[in-house]
């Protein structure tokens, strides 16, 4: 009886979800026609996998930060070329490339993961609020958003690194609260602070679209609570162009704080960090010797390659979404 | 709604939103202690070390916001942004100094983002699924993904270093002398050394300046023209699936004709809402490209600041690009109005 009542539910769960299942189904066929997407998402998985790897690819000093980037006490100032000990060389002040790229890999996740996670959840709570209720509250928030567009986003999340304090203390009344931020902290607080306006106006756009369609109507006059329409009903069918934006931006965050590091504003030196360590390599190009032009080719060539393929992997996977999800050119 | 309507009713929401700037600019020197948000309040260069403490009692550094917003805002006003403690000057003379290189350099690359952009749009648009569209469309992805510093890097090396065809800053050592000499007679008329150099007779120097554009243009080019081919491709592509379109082509109208004068028109608006866009991509990669090849304009400054910690000039900069921006995007949707009537009418 009990194993009855539980296989029901499974197959009442399968049948709700079955419209999903089939857009994924639809979605992977798509995609596999597509071979821009294929090699998309295979950089993609490439790159999780060296992440996921790193411990054993580039094995860290134990009991020191893995991020660090391992440098010998004495060591060289101008960059060595791949060896046997470097398999990439090193990078200006003899850190090691190869490490660099590994770990490199890992803060690359975590600067895209997380300034896009952080901002689409806000961008998410603020449309959803904006767009549904609309009024005062919508005019107020797109006002805000309105100063935020104002900037150009690079220029902003600029000012913004070098204005946010490294220690700062928060009064709670009882306790002083001391907050502690890392370099690379400040650059994703300021790329959430620039970056979650886009996702709000999306979303709200969206929202406003699907709030009119008959469905949600329905559900309104059968008596859904609000909480109810805005989860079941408006933002299953207002979250796909959002899903789009934030595959296309994790490529695009990574790009801005790589640029940051690369203006000498990201993470401090030797930080396993790809626009870092290309930022050093700007240093050894000099005009007018050309036999010593591309001597220094794995400084600037290597962290380039990482950066470029994994920016890239993203925006081919965010652009077949894109193609797949768009009802204006789907099924033609 | 006429168009006189149109463009009082969005100037009045150009006004709130630089309010804004001013506004979140101020928000931002809040985080800084007033011990060094004092620069921001000098109206000259700093000759004496107590001028600090003179400062922070004169603007109420310490004392509640609005009192000083209040006092921020009246020096705003008079055009002052501060004291740039890199720049060793006021940022406002900073940027006026500075800005003429920098809007060279946009003045050469705009109209080739503009025209290369909307050209293959919608050569990819019209072949979709071709190989020519497949071609557009992966050297588009590949240029919205190259870092922009980057590709200044392997430029730099390629054409600097290599070639040694182009060179880096904003002229040569010889036509630095000859500008900026002690006994230099060469007038700047308007800043942009490509012109002054023929105002002034010569012409070596608007080769020499030219020579140094080459490199931060292409960069800029190549990583904007993306955008734009992008939104070009799908905006025609919608376009060539309208109803009008299927009926030009069936009363047996030339294909071209319906391509260039049916179609690409009404696909050419979003582009101009994009180019609007396309002005911050510019300031954002501006950054980065100056610093790259060493051309003295205002990202290079910017750059510069913001390493040293220097908030005057990074905020001032900041607030400068911002404003330039709001303006742009105004122009942009007048433009818009102007051309759409559906805009200023709807």
């Amino acid at each position: 009886m009990i194993r009855m009542h539980k296989e029901s539910r499974f197959s009442e769960f399968r049948k709700r979800i079955a419209p999903q299942m089939q857009e994924i189904g639809f979605m992977l066929k798509r995609m596999s026609k597509s071979p821009l997407s294929v090699i998309g998402l295979a950089i993609v998985v490439f790159f999780v996998a060296v992440a996921a790897l790193a411990p054993v690819l580039a094995p860290p000093i134990p009991g020191k930060n893995p991020f660090m980037i391992p440098q010998p006490p004495a060591y060289v100032v101008e960059p060595q070329p791949p060896s046997a000990k470097y398999p990439f060389g090193t990078a200006e002040n003899e850190y090691d490339l190869y490490y660099g790229m590994i770990w490199g890999t890992i803060t690359a996740f975590r600067i895209g993961l997380t300034v896009v996670g952080i901002s689409l959840a806000v961008g998410l709570l603020f449309g959803v609020i904006a767009g549904y209720y609309g009024g005062v509250v919508d005019e107020i928030m797109m006002r805000f958003t309105d100063i935020i567009f104002a900037f150009p986003g690079l220029i902003l999340a600029m000012a913004l690194v070098i204005a946010i304090p490294p220690v700062s203390y928060v009064n709670l009344g009882f306790t002083i609260w001391q907050i502690n931020l890392g370099k690379l902290d400040i650059v994703m607080i300021s790329l959430v602070l620039v970056g979650w306006p886009g996702y709000t106006r999306l979303i709200r756009g969206e929202i406003m679209r699907v709030k009119t369609e008959d469905y949600v109507e329905a559900a309104k006059a059968v008596g859904c609570s609000d909480s109810r329409v805005i989860m079941r009903h408006v933002l299953p069918n207002a979250v796909y162009p959002l899903l789009i934006v934030a595959t296309l931006d994790i490529g695009a965050m990574v790009l801005v704080a790589a640029a940051l590091s690369f203006l000498g504003l990201g993470s401090e030196a030797g930080f396993a960090d790809w626009g870092r360590l290309i930022s050093t390599s700007r240093n050894w190009i000099y005009g007018g010797r050309a036999s010593e032009a591309f001597k220094y080719w794995y400084t600037f060539l290597i962290p380039g390659i990482f950066i470029f393929t994994f920016t890239l992997g993203w925006n081919l996977l965010g652009d077949a979404f894109r193609d797949i999800l768009d009802p204006m050119l789907r099924r033609r | 709604m006429g168009l006189r309507a149109f463009v009082i009713r969005r100037l009045l929401l150009v006004l709130p939103t630089l309010v804004g700037v001013t506004l979140l600019i101020f928000a931002v020197s809040q985080l800084i202690p007033p011990n060094q948000r004092a620069y921001l309040y000098m109206g000259e260069v700093p000759k004496r070390a107590d001028v600090i403490p003179e400062t922070i009692k004169k603007y109420h550094l310490n004392e509640s916001v609005l009192i000083q917003y209040r006092d921020w805002m009246q020096l705003i006003l008079q055009g002052n942004l501060g004291y740039s403690k890199s720049g060793v000057g006021m940022v406002s003379d900073i940027i006026r100094n500075k800005a003429p290189a920098t809007a060279e350099i946009v003045l050469f690359s705009a109209p080739i983002i503009i025209l290369v952009g909307i050209y293959l749009g919608v050569k990819s648009a019209v072949h979709r699924d071709k190989p020519l569209d497949h071609a557009t469309r992966t050297v588009s992805i590949i240029g919205y993904s190259l870092p922009s510093f980057w590709l200044g890097i392997l430029m730099l090396v390629f054409f600097f270093a290599y070639l040694g065809l182009f060179g880096v800053g904003r002229l040569s050592t010889a036509a630095t002398s000859y500008v900026y000499g002690i006994k230099s007679t060469f007038v700047q008329y308007t800043g942009f050394m490509t012109i002054d150099g023929i105002l002034n007779g010569q012409l070596w120097i608007t080769m020499d300046a030219l020579n140094h554009l080459v490199l931060p243009v292409a960069v800029i080019s190549v990583i904007n023209i993306a955008a734009i081919v992008r939104v070009m491709r799908s905006s025609m592509l919608e376009s060539l699936n309208k109803s009008y379109i299927i009926m030009a082509k069936s009363k047996g109208l030339d294909k071209n004709e319906v391509i260039n004068k049916h179609a690409r028109r009404n696909a050419l608006i979003p582009v101009i809402t994009l180019s609007g866009m396309m002005i911050a991509g510019m300031l954002n990669g501006l950054v980065i490209t100056e610093t790259v090849f060493a051309f003295n304009g205002l990202g290079n400054w910017a750059a510069q600041a913001a390493m040293l910690v220097d908030l005057p000039a990074v905020l001032g900069f900041a607030m400068f690009s911002g404003v330039i921006f709001v303006t742009a995007n105004f122009i942009v949707d007048v433009m818009y109005a102007y051309i759409d009537p559906r805009i200023r009418l709807g």
